[in-house]
């Protein structure tokens, strides 16, 4: 089963659920993903998921000076976005029920 | 002033200079070749710095971390820039068109001008003549856009191939220039300024100004539009 396409939809919702906890970079992002259980999360996936998220102006970017190395560009969620992950966890909620109705209707 | 300043230049020195920060020469090299291939789409140049930026440091952070860039991105490079490509969105190939002719402009204020002071092709009065036209069409269109494209296109692939093909084309069109220059037509004149050269010198220096203005403008626009 392409576990890839089901992911892409779902990793958009995750990510503004990280990001709406505080302004974060993507290394960060990534880590906090893994952690979750989302082991084949990368850069090279988040990365053009972050681009489309700021397109839709779900998220802004700032780059901020890093006492590490390059200024480093952090993530924050805009209004629109709180709206977009209200939405999406409220979809994600009603589906996610009726799977699990149906495969518990189906090992009955 | 906005018009004096270009902030797609000042963006692409910045990003030159960071780039010579990363040591590990596979992934200074992984950069550039993901930037030569996200040259070549429909990207607007900016947006394309502006990711140029964000790859630097994304390998910066990778040596921090002892790692290949390679491995930080974790997916084939070409489907991550595919994805990018894809994730951005919109075609500004129109700014393409016209940086590639404001470079045919700027480049006009200086052939046309030597053209005339050394007395090339044996012109006696400036013109608009068929080697000019074989210039503009040939050399610039098959030898410098048209290869710079291809070599962009297959930077992706690390082989030869991309090389290969830019620099037959770069020979082909070469060739055709200057079969077109010494043919029985080479010399022929389309539209003969007489002692009105200096117009049309003014006029390429009018457009090219204003091309060149205009498009400060817009990277000052972009500037705006694309956190950097």
């Amino acid at each position: 089963m392409d576990k890839a396409q089901l992911m892409k939809g779902i990793l958009e919702g995750c990510i503004l659920k990280i990001i709406e906890q505080s302004e974060t970079y993507g290394y960060e992002i990534v880590a906090q993903l893994q952690k979750n259980g989302f082991s084949d999360a990368k850069e090279g996936t988040l990365y053009p998921l972050l681009l489309r998220l700021e397109k839709k102006e779900l998220i802004t970017a700032t780059f901020k000076p890093s006492a590490l190395g390059p200024s480093r560009k952090y993530y924050s969620l805009t209004e629109e976005g709180g709206r977009y992950l209200n939405a999406f966890y409220k979809n994600w909620t009603e589906t996610a029920e009726s799977v699990e109705n149906l495969f518990k209707e189906e090992s009955l | 002033m906005t018009i004096f300043t270009n902030q797609l230049r000042h963006l692409e020195k910045e990003n030159r200079y960071t780039l010579k920060q990363i040591t590990d020469k596979s992934n200074r090299q992984l950069v550039v070749r993901m930037v030569k291939y996200l040259s070549a789409s429909p990207l607007p140049l900016y947006q394309v710095q502006v990711i140029r930026k964000d790859l630097i440091g994304m390998a910066l952070e990778a040596e921090k971390e002892h790692m290949k860039l390679a491995d930080k991105i974790g997916i084939e490079t070409k489907q991550f820039c595919d994805e990018v490509i894809k994730s951005s969105g919109g075609s500004a190939r129109w700014e393409h068109a016209m940086v590639s002719l404001l470079t045919v402009l700027q480049t006009s204020i200086i052939i046309y001008p030597t053209q005339w002071l050394l007395g090339f092709f044996k012109w006696t009065s400036v013109s608009v003549s068929f080697a000019y036209l074989c210039w503009l069409l040939i050399w610039v269109v098959f030898g410098v856009f048209l290869p710079e494209y291809l070599d962009r296109k297959f930077s992706i692939y690390q082989n030869k191939y991309g090389c290969f093909i830019s620099y037959s084309c770069r020979l082909l069109a070469l060739l055709g220039y200057v079969w077109a220059v010494c043919s029985p037509w080479g010399s022929s004149v389309f539209f003969l300024a007489g002692g009105w050269g200096w117009v049309i010198l003014i006029l390429f220096v009018i457009l090219a100004l204003t091309a060149t203005y205009g498009m400060n403008l817009h990277w000052a626009k972009c500037a705006e539009n694309y956190p950097h």
